[in-house]
């Protein structure tokens, strides 16, 4: 499939899905917060219910943009450190004491050239699936590997389903994996919008050694 | 975790909502002295009467205005001082483009929605890199940009994670001084590791300034292929083409840019002065009345806008239109000195084309009577446009007066002379054009001459005298300012070190270096007064 061009997929049933999907978690939240009376009733599950129904708004909106043309990523300078610290912030108070967010940063550059927005959207989509399926912990990760930033979500849950490891995006119009599809397409199509000089970026999964654990990975030239 | 106790915040949403719960959440965050406005008019208010530390403010506002264009005219304007923490808020991802195309940009943006420990975060960074530059910024204030530069580089030594934003101010400082060169060298050195928009700017800057059109303009239409929102670009390349005399080139440049982003006044003024120039009646009236329509929303807005509308339709005989204008602008607007000057300038002018002299005689009269109680500096449009109702009012010396100030001033400049040109063909004159533009040329080049004859037969202070007065005249005659500074530090330099005088030189050359970098005049000057300082053992940079 080419994945710079949507229109050569189906937008229609990709939207219905998407939908169905945003409704689903909707009623999962309404019946959180019907349970949430007086007692002090955690949060914390409500609360990532709200940020998968927005990475499905954002999701159409970038599907509906690209199908008028292609994504062209606002590439500045940013501070790749930083951009870890606030995302892992973020991820700790979604994980709510439950998973045990960790971070690596130690041989980030200085500075680098990316969408801060449309990454942090991909890297947002894969953190709250590992939200879901980690065991116990997750190490985001930002390191300089051969001239190329790689920026990393790994969790200890039973890592990538088999299908999707083999084709990450040909799996997208089953939908048997509840979402991960469409977001690993999009988070693709971030990743090789992301070009400098000769080099494009890739999106990279695999699975820890015997099941432990999924790696997530977005390679930014 | 940073103390953001002593910071006083404002919040500028048309939302009440949103205003509240974003204060909620800067008081999570210990700030207590916060303010909110629901308009950008009345967050202008606001500003004006107190300073703030953080101001956070909604991109889209309804009314057609928006965030970005407030902070613009915000920081424009300086009311807003360099070390205030600008935030912007948007739902909507489409700002990115904008704000990376945008020549002033937000300390940061936050997309909607967005948690409180990002927003606390990132309102930290901010402040961090403020900290960073606060050296930087107190150097340039104090007009000190060698020290300024300087200070760029020992940052730069330290790997800091800023350093991209460091080179680009440097590259900018750079280019302020006029050091082409290095700032071509650092540009370069950039692009070659990443084409960033803002570099190949730069650069098409660098080699403009270095003389080399051609490979400017080469320069700057690879940026637009590849970044066709980046509005400079258009900017720079339209001002290269009308150098070059492609006028229609040039405007047609500008009337894309504004195709691209039809919500920047600033250049659809641009827009209707370049159609002006170019006799382009139409589109000028086009582009100056969307000026003063949008501009009706816009707390910055001048009265200059209505005084150009109301001269392109001076030009196509629409006299009552041209005249409500004028009195629309009475209207919009304080009755300062400045307008009643400009308003009745253009009534003395619509009224002797509708053929009722007796109102432009009067309206003329009172024009100048303004000008001598109040001693205004007229803009060089408004003094060829009272030249022009001088004339048709048969006040041929006030005229001659009037256009002989404004060529001496800008003798050098293309665009001031072709004003002056058109505007005497339309009263009738055109013979006497090239005599009046030839004499006043001539006169300064006379008064030049002499100062430097009295500089030569070592009357200095007479030499100082007549240069140092004359500068003030035409402050954008770069041949009169290096004169004057040149007999001032010679002065200096034979009569021991006179501090007020080589201040005045420095200022002199400063004035003019960024145009005229290149001029072998100035760079001898420039190095006299280097050292001269020097023998005096007075450190500049």
């Amino acid at each position: 499939m080419n994945s710079s061009n949507v229109s050569a997929i189906d937008l229609k049933t990709l939207l219905a899905l998407n939908i169905h999907e945003i409704k689903n978690l909707m009623a999962l939240l309404m019946l959180r917060l019907d349970a949430i009376k007086s007692e002090n009733i955690d949060v914390s599950d409500s609360r990532l219910l709200c940020h998968r129904v927005n990475d499905c708004m954002e999701r159409m909106l970038l599907l509906f943009n690209l199908q008028t043309e292609r994504l062209s990523p606002s590439i500045e300078a940013h501070s790749p450190g930083d951009f870890i610290e606030e995302f892992v912030q973020n991820a700790i108070v979604l994980a709510a004491g439950k998973i045990t967010i960790d971070m690596d940063v130690e041989q980030a550059p200085a500075y680098w050239f990316f969408d801060r927005d449309l990454v942090e959207m991909a890297m947002l989509n894969a953190m709250h699936n590992a939200l879901r399926y980690a065991g116990k912990r997750i190490v985001i990760r930002a390191t300089l590997d051969n001239d190329v930033l790689l920026l990393s979500v790994e969790d200890d849950g039973n890592g990538f389903p088999q299908v999707i490891l083999e084709n990450p995006i040909g799996t997208l119009s089953e939908q048997h994996t509840d979402g991960m599809g469409l977001g690993l397409f999009l988070a693709e199509i971030i990743a090789k919008a992301h070009v400098n000089k000769a080099r494009q970026g890739k999106l990279l999964l695999h699975n820890k050694d015997a099941g432990h654990g999924g790696v997530f990975a977005l390679q930014l030239p | 975790m940073m103390d953001f106790g002593k910071k006083r915040a404002l919040i500028i949403d048309d939302s009440p909502a949103m205003c509240s719960s974003l204060r909620n959440t800067l008081s999570n965050f210990g700030i207590t002295r916060c303010e909110t406005s629901n308009s950008a008019n009345e967050a202008v208010f606001r500003i004006r009467q107190r300073e703030f530390d953080i101001i956070v403010c909604d991109y889209c506002l309804g009314e057609g205005s928006d965030g970005q264009q407030i902070l613009e005219q915000l920081r424009k304007s300086a009311l807003i001082a360099p070390t205030v923490a600008f935030l912007m808020v948007t739902a909507e991802r489409g700002y990115e483009k904008v704000v990376s195309c945008a020549e002033l940009a937000p300390d940061d943006y936050l997309l909607k929605p967005f948690t409180a420990e990002t927003m606390r975060i990132r309102l930290e960074r901010v402040f961090e890199k403020k900290d960073v530059f606060a050296p930087i910024y107190v150097l340039i204030s104090d007009a000190k940009p060698e020290e300024a530069i300087a200070e760029c580089d020992r940052i730069l030594n330290l790997k800091s994670k800023f350093s991209i934003d460091l080179i680009k101010l440097k590259g900018e400082l750079l280019i302020a001084l006029g050091r082409h060169e290095d700032a071509r060298l650092l540009y370069e050195q950039i692009i070659a590791a990443r084409a960033i928009p803002w570099a190949r700017i730069g650069l098409a800057k660098t080699l403009s300034m270095a003389g080399q059109a051609a490979e400017a303009i080469e320069t700057l239409e690879l940026a637009i292929a590849d970044t066709p929102e980046y509005m400079e670009a258009y900017d720079l390349l339209a001002q290269q083409h009308e150098s070059l005399g492609n006028t229609e080139l040039a405007q047609s440049i500008l009337e894309k840019a504004v195709e691209i982003s039809p919500n920047t006044l600033s250049r659809q003024s641009m827009v209707g002065a370049m159609a002006y120039r170019n006799g382009d009646l139409e589109k000028a009236r086009k582009a100056y009345g969307i000026v003063v329509d949008k501009g009706k929303y816009s707390f910055f807005r001048s009265h200059a806008d209505f005084v150009n509308l109301s001269r392109v339709l001076l030009d196509e005989s629409k006299y009552d239109e041209a005249l409500n204008i004028i009195a629309d602008a009475k209207k919009s607007f304080d009755n300062t000195p400045e307008l009643e000057l400009a308003g009745s300038v253009m009534q003395s002018l619509i009224y002797q084309g509708a053929g009722r002299y007796a109102e432009s005689q009067k309206a003329l009269d009172n024009a100048l009577a303004v000008k001598t109680a109040h001693g205004l500096h007229l803009s060089d449009e408004m003094s060829v446009d009272m030249a022009k109702s001088c004339f048709l009012n048969n006040k041929e010396d006030e005229a001659r007066g009037l256009v002989k100030d404004v060529i001496s001033n800008f003798y050098d400049d293309e665009k001031v002379q072709k004003l002056v040109r058109q505007m005497l063909e339309k009263v009738g004159r055109a013979d006497e054009s090239q005599n009046l533009i030839e004499n006043s040329v001539s006169d300064v080049i006379k008064l030049n001459n002499e100062g430097v004859l009295l500089a030569k037969s070592g009357d200095l202070a007479g030499a100082i005298s007549l240069l140092v007065t004359a500068s003030k005249r035409m402050p954008m005659n770069v041949q009169v300012a290096l004169n004057a500074a040149h007999a001032l530090i010679v002065d200096c330099d034979r009569n021991g070190w006179n501090d007020d005088n080589m201040q005045l030189a420095r200022k002199l050359i400063e004035d003019h270096v960024g145009k005229h970098a290149n001029l072998e005049k100035l760079k001898k000057i420039h190095a006299l007064f280097k050292d001269v300082s020097h023998k005096f053992g007075v450190r500049v940079a």
